[in-house]
């Protein structure tokens, strides 16, 4: 096949948006203008087929981010090596710009739930996960991303802030953070914290990627919750957030994730356009 | 407090099966109670791994309905731990869960057609192979004709059935348009899944299915032969081989 | 004994697989698209996305208990499937119910 992958291309800092199976024909055919774009790596590890071959046309004209959802590099068990081994492959045939994981776990003693899990935030468990993604990067020959994970409980247990402890994990690790301001807003609201003192603990020099998402409200009798449904637009109060991540942190590659309910492609665009607006305020400011 | 790993197992015992205390202890009461907090996780993997077989099974859904298929996968997703990070990994040993599980014991069929759409999955996500250009048969002297063996593409798979499971799959296809009403008398099939550009499903007759499966088995190709000529006396080896070999189905031989 | 009619056989047939080949060598070949992204059809959507689903799984709240009686009656288009909902047409193999 013909479907050779150029030169790795870094990710730009400007918009993109995730590519979803309903969309492949579409991008392929019209190259949109969006600047890179995000795929799930676990949806590339068959070992061939129409994902595959959809993906290397797209690597052909877009950077290309590879987002994990399942190595579960919080897990207590062994790093899942064959989980790896088919990361490692991947990134060796797409050649991605970046490619990102969670803080979280999703499987104990081999079996996986296929959801990403909180962590405690415990000295025990930093240096574990510490650990773990130290072992990952060893084994990739390369920086991860980790991003800040949504999550419907806190631990009684926890004694670090989480900003603090996806700070320490970058510092030791060397890794880099993946920025979900969709993630921090469901979270500062369903555990009521300052979203915005979280946001300027993070450290700038760390941040490689944004994500930008919309939530869902599940409302019951005694109260409601905000639930990460990536099914709708960016909300407002998530965009007056990005817009103080790019005061602080400057531009940075932000992805439009969209998973559930997929609008049309020109929905998608149309969000990657409203943040390029605001990273084009950030370009200007340095320039 | 409970270690990391104490506190993961807990968890997931949680989630299949009653929160227990030692965890519930741990979860801080926030806008409900601590269970009510654990709870969404509970649904969320129990619906995302619903969601994930209802992708791989749309035909046994269709067959069942929404209602009686969530009680399926409800009780598959606990006795069926997924060992692996992809949720496409998924949906392995269903069949045969369907064939014990008691409230479809009477959907005789119903694990045959859970067979065939594991089948279409795996060949969607199989290993791109070019296939068996037959020319590159002169390179072997006659003298390795007897260790000759025929590989099926990676994308094949071979299903029989004692039902007429490839009409109920289309019939149960969205597109599908047509009558509506199967009749099980119409008997098995024996069946070829295949990816060409896309996963097609095709009929084989006995002798066909035979040389094919003695091929995945491993047998040589004299052995394959034997196996489609104890079924079809008459059966043209040569027609079917480039039949079988022009249309994609083996991707390389060895001897 | 055995293997000499059955190499005897195997150099006719691949004798006559090569004949074959060469003469259908315009036609043969695995059916060939134009545009080959488009032979693919319709991607199956992946399924390792990373939104949480917010609906409530009806199953998992209290487990059996919650389980309604009708659930354990199949209510899809398996009632259009004549001839033998209950018992299998000539399949010796399997024990009837």
């Amino acid at each position: 096949m013909s479907d050779k992958c150029v030169t790795p291309l870094p990710i730009p800092a400007h918009a993109g948006i995730g590519l979803r199976a309903e969309h492949y024909h579409e991008v392929i055919d019209t190259l949109p203008a969006t600047a890179w774009l995000e795929v799930h790596s676990e949806n590339y590890f068959g070992a061939g087929g129409a994902p595959l071959v959809y993906l290397e046309k797209a690597r052909q004209h877009y950077p290309i981010s590879l987002h994990g959802v399942g190595l579960s590099l919080g897990s207590s068990d062994e790093l899942n090596l064959r989980h790896l081994q088919k990361l490692k492959a991947l990134i060796e045939r797409i050649e991605p710009g970046l490619v990102s994981e969670h803080l979280s776990w999703s499987s104990v003693d081999g079996r996986y739930l296929n959801d990403l899990l909180p962590l405690p935030y415990t000295e025990e468990a930093l240096l574990h996960f510490t650990q773990r993604v130290q072992q990952a990067q060893e084994f990739l020959g390369r920086e991860l991303l980790i991003e800040n994970p949504s999550t419907y409980l806190q631990y009684t247990h926890s004694t670090i802030p989480e900003w603090e402890f996806l700070t320490e994990v970058a510092n030791r690790c060397g890794c880099g953070i993946l920025f979900d301001v969709n993630n921090l807003h469901v979270n500062a609201t369903n555990h009521r914290f300052d979203a915005l003192a979280y946001l300027h603990a993070l450290p700038a020099r760390k941040i490689r990627e944004i994500h930008l998402a919309g939530f869902t409200v599940n409302r019951y009798t005694d109260g409601e919750i905000l639930i990460d449904t990536h099914n709708a637009r960016v909300a407002d109060e998530v965009w007056a957030l990005y817009r103080q991540a790019i005061e602080k942190f400057g531009a940075i590659p932000s992805l439009i994730e969209w998973d559930a309910d997929l609008p049309p492609l020109p929905v998608l665009l149309d969000e990657a356009r409203k943040a390029d607006e605001i990273l084009e305020n950030a370009h200007a400011v340095i320039a | 407090m409970p270690s990391l790993r104490e506190l993961q197992r807990a968890f997931s015992a949680g989630v299949f099966n009653e929160l227990p205390a030692e965890l519930a202890q741990h979860i801080r009461a926030g806008r409900f109670p601590g269970p009510q907090h654990f709870q969404i996780y509970r649904n969320n993997v129990c619906e995302s791994l619903t969601n994930a077989l209802k992708a791989v099974y749309p035909v046994v859904e269709r067959l069942v309905g929404d209602g009686f298929f969530r009680y399926a996968a409800d009780t598959f997703m606990r006795t069926h731990p997924l060992s692996s990070g992809n949720l496409h990994d998924f949906g392995d040993g269903f069949a045969e869960f369907l064939e014990s599980f008691p409230p479809s014991q009477e959907l005789v069929y119903l694990p045959d057609v859970a067979r065939l759409e594991w089948a279409w999955h795996r060949s969607y996500h199989a290993a791109d192979r070019a296939p068996l250009a037959l020319k590159a048969l002169a390179a072997i002297a006659p003298a390795q004709y007897a260790d000759l063996k025929f590989m099926l593409h990676p994308s094949v798979q071979l299903v029989t059935s004692d039902y007429p499971v490839l009409r109920i799959w289309e019939v149960n296809q969205s597109a599908y348009a047509g009558d509506q009403s199967i009749d099980l008398g119409l008997g098995g099939v024996k069946l070829l899944v295949i990816r060409r550009q896309q996963v097609q499903i095709e009929s084989l007759n006995e002798a066909d299915y035979a040389l094919l499966s003695a091929c995945a088995a491993g047998a040589t190709l004299a052995q394959a032969a034997e196996a489609a000529l104890r079924i079809q006396s008459d059966y043209n080896l040569i027609l079917a081989l480039h039949r079988h070999a022009s249309s994609g189905v083996f991707s390389d031989f060895s001897c | 004994m055995s293997t000499k009619p059955r190499s005897v056989l195997l150099s006719t047939v691949i004798g006559g697989l090569l004949t074959l080949v060469t003469q259908s060598a315009q036609t043969a070949g695995v059916v060939q698209c134009a545009e080959q992204e488009r032979c693919y059809g319709v991607a199956k959507a992946g399924k390792n996305d990373c939104a949480t689903v917010s609906s409530v799984c009806s199953g998992t709240a209290k487990q059996d208990s919650q389980k309604d009686a009708w659930m354990y009656v199949p209510k899809g288009t398996c009632m259009k499937i004549a001839g033998g909902s209950v018992t299998p047409p000539a399949a010796p193999a399997k024990s009837k119910n």
